[in-house]
């Protein structure tokens, strides 16, 4: 699969897969994600189109920008692929610890408030960069 | 042929009716759309959730669906928690009874056994003062209750909230287990219990339509979990389970694929006329009586036909309801059950005035399988720290549906419009907004549930609205009146206008209780073809 925008050919499910659990995505998965993206024939706006070269171009850029389209633009499009992919990892065997309940152990509150400032700082700063860009709220 | 009983759909009030004059020796032919499910139906895997999510590579199929319709976008809408085993229910709504609003987005199903593929379960006895406001005979309803709970089979217990939910109720088998996130909370409950009481409020387990005994054919619970995605060893009952034991009686006969659009009524008999989903055709059929169970709005639909009324207002009745996920911080970072039940575990009530006239209720439940990702989409956050938080507070997830009592108003209406393109030549236009007194009381009394979860240690995060139509619970386009006025029935469920056309589903109810509808829907069915055989 590739990205609307990129002019190379970009492994979509790799990146959100990296991005949302961390880890490469079992073959399996990245056919669905596929599949499903046959399917939905999600078309990006102009303003997506733009957002979704800068996360194609510097990845690390993500959690920012879906942080900020989450405050400003929360049904933006370039966030149904990442909420897409969410759920085919969900329903995947393979990555099932990644979602099903956790234990407590000793890091288990440090844990919930690290993501917790992480997720509140992304959303700040995507914010942000989402302005600096003139994307407007929704 | 003219038929003894025509019955129009096989929803859990048409089957209902249908098994009670059945059961009286009287002939019944069963008009429905019938829609079925061929994609899902063997496809679940007779096992629990986690063992499902730990081995089975083919579980996107139907968790996802297998064109992904599962992953819905954009805002939450009635329906919410329907999984793609389950949308089938409302499969060729949209083409075959459109509805037109801004305001009101509600569900209809024409499926084999209607919208009860999907209900939630709960089986709540009205008090006499909250029958009495519906236009129910009180008298009359408590045996039907009995007849009810016998046919379907409810486990319950009696405990606080009995007073609310069971009444005198005496045929139930024992109650379900509860998993330890709603047990901890209702021991919280338990500890502060003359406290809650004070205010109002009342715990306890809800009588459900589950098995934990087995009955017939049908298994005690599993629990497995998997209540939203399948019906196996049947031990939730679903009403296409009546229309299938119905089948087998000389005296029954199902025809499907039957869309009823309107009636006439002769001198002998009543006409009905009906459009055949599988050949485009129109078809009719004849009787002697007509006994209306296709839902509040199908019913509507029909009747407005029948008296060739169009922009005639019906009132509309829907309670108000929204959902409002919370923390249990004593759960936090604690392991869950594998075994467990995806249904309601507890529920809250809130009596007023004492009176148990105005009563509210919120329906707790631990959430799982319904999968993180859907929750994740409802956090302002970012999908990756979203997904890690929910992950980690998931065991302490408990999801408070709250509904309010709804009485009529004079801008919640339903008129049948021109639609040209509509294969009746029509279509439902719904208006439906409240007054400012009405969402002033509703917003009261969300934050005083809200103000009783917080002393359960149950955080209430926000509350969410999913617009009016969405509680599924429908009512009072045809007031029951005493007085023979167009567009309402009598007390015995007969259409005032007609002599032999009977209206079983909740068209009559004139107040819809918080409490779960649907029990006193059957209920009400049943006495309903039981007046309808009186000759």
């Amino acid at each position: 699969m590739t990205s609307d925008t990129s002019d190379s050919p970009v492994d979509e499910a790799e990146l959100l897969a990296r991005y949302l659990i961390g880890m490469t995505p079992a073959i399996r998965v990245k056919s669905l994600y596929e599949k499903a993206m046959l399917i939905m024939n999600i078309e990006l706006d102009a303003v997506d189109q733009r957002l979704w070269k800068i996360v194609v171009d510097y990845p690390f850029a993500i959690r920012m920008i879906d942080g900020g389209l989450a405050i400003i633009r929360p049904h933006s499009l370039i966030r149904k692929k990442i909420y897409t992919m969410l759920a085919i990892l969900e329903a995947s065997p393979e990555h099932c610890e990644c979602f099903l309940p956790q234990r407590s152990g000793p890091f288990y509150i440090v844990n919930i408030l690290f993501s917790g400032a992480r997720a509140v700082i992304a959303g700040v700063l995507g914010v942000v960069v989402l302005k600096l860009l003139g994307v407007k709220a929704q | 042929m003219i038929h003894h009983y025509i019955v129009v759909g096989s929803g859990v009030t048409g089957s209902q009716a249908a098994q009670t004059l059945v059961e009286n020796g009287v002939k019944v032919a069963m008009l429905d759309v019938g829609i079925t499910d061929d994609t899902y139906k063997s496809m679940v895997p007779d096992t629990d959730f986690l063992s499902i999510r730990e081995r089975d590579l083919f579980q996107h199929a139907y968790f996802l669906g297998r064109k992904f319709e599962g992953i819905r976008w954009g805002s939450v809408q009635a329906g919410a928690q329907l999984t793609p085993p389950r949308l089938f229910m409302t499969r060729a709504t949209d083409r075959l009874i459109p509805i037109t609003s801004d305001s009101f987005h509600p569900m209809e199903s024409l499926a084999y056994g209607g919208l009860g593929n999907g209900w939630g379960l709960g089986c709540f006895v009205y008090s006499d003062a909250e029958l009495e406001r519906s236009g129910l005979d009180r008298s009359a309803m408590q045996p039907a209750y009995e007849v009810v709970s016998k046919r379907i089979g409810i486990s319950a217990v009696r405990d606080d909230a009995s007073a609310f939910s069971l009444g005198k109720l005496q045929n139930f088998q024992d109650a379900l287990r509860i998993d330890e996130n709603c047990l901890l909370l209702y021991k919280t409950y338990q500890s502060k219990r003359g406290m809650f009481n004070a205010k109002g409020f009342f715990m306890g387990q809800p009588p459900m339509a589950i098995l934990t005994r087995d009955m017939g054919e049908r298994k005690k619970i599993s629990y497995n979990d998997m209540e939203f995605y399948a019906d196996n060893g049947l031990s939730s009952y679903r009403p296409w389970i009546t229309v299938n034991n119905l089948k087998s009686n000389a005296n029954f006969m199902y025809l499907s694929n039957c869309l009823v659009t309107s009636f006439k009524e002769h001198q002998d008999h009543v006409e009905v006329l009906v459009h055949k989903t599988d050949s485009n055709k129109n078809e009719l059929f004849k009787c002697r009586k007509l006994v209306l169970a296709s839902g509040v709005f199908g019913t509507a639909r029909i009747v407005l036909r029948s008296f060739e009324r169009r922009n005639v207002r019906l009132p509309l009745i829907c309670n108000h309801y929204c959902y409002v996920p919370c923390i249990h911080l004593r759960m936090l970072g604690k392991p869950t059950e594998r075994l467990k039940t995806s249904m309601a575990q507890l529920v809250l009530f809130h009596d007023e005035d004492g009176t148990h006239a105005d009563v509210a209720v919120a329906s707790l439940f631990s959430y799982r399988s319904l999968l993180l990702f859907r929750l994740v989409k409802e956090a302002p956050l970012n999908f990756s720290d979203g997904r890690k938080i929910m992950q980690y507070l998931q065991s302490s997830f408990i999801i408070a549906g709250i509904h309010h009592p709804e009485s009529p108003g004079s801008s919640k209406f339903i008129e049948l419009v021109e639609d040209d393109n509509s294969i009746t030549r029509d279509k439902l236009h719904i208006q439906y907004s409240m007054s400012s007194g009405e969402i002033s009381k509703t917003n009261n009394r969300e934050r005083l549930f809200m103000g009783a979860l917080r002393r359960l240690r149950c955080f209430p995060i926000k509350r969410v609205y999913p617009g009016f139509g969405s509680s599924i619970h429908y009512g009072g386009t045809l007031p029951y009146n005493r007085e023979d006025v167009p567009y309402s029935l009598g007390s015995d469920g007969r259409l005032h206008g007609t002599r032999n056309v009977y209206v079983a589903d909740g068209s009559g109810f004139r107040y819809l209780p918080a409490k779960g509808v649907t029990f006193s829907l059957m209920a009400n069915a049943h006495l309903v073809a039981q007046n309808a055989l009186v000759m």
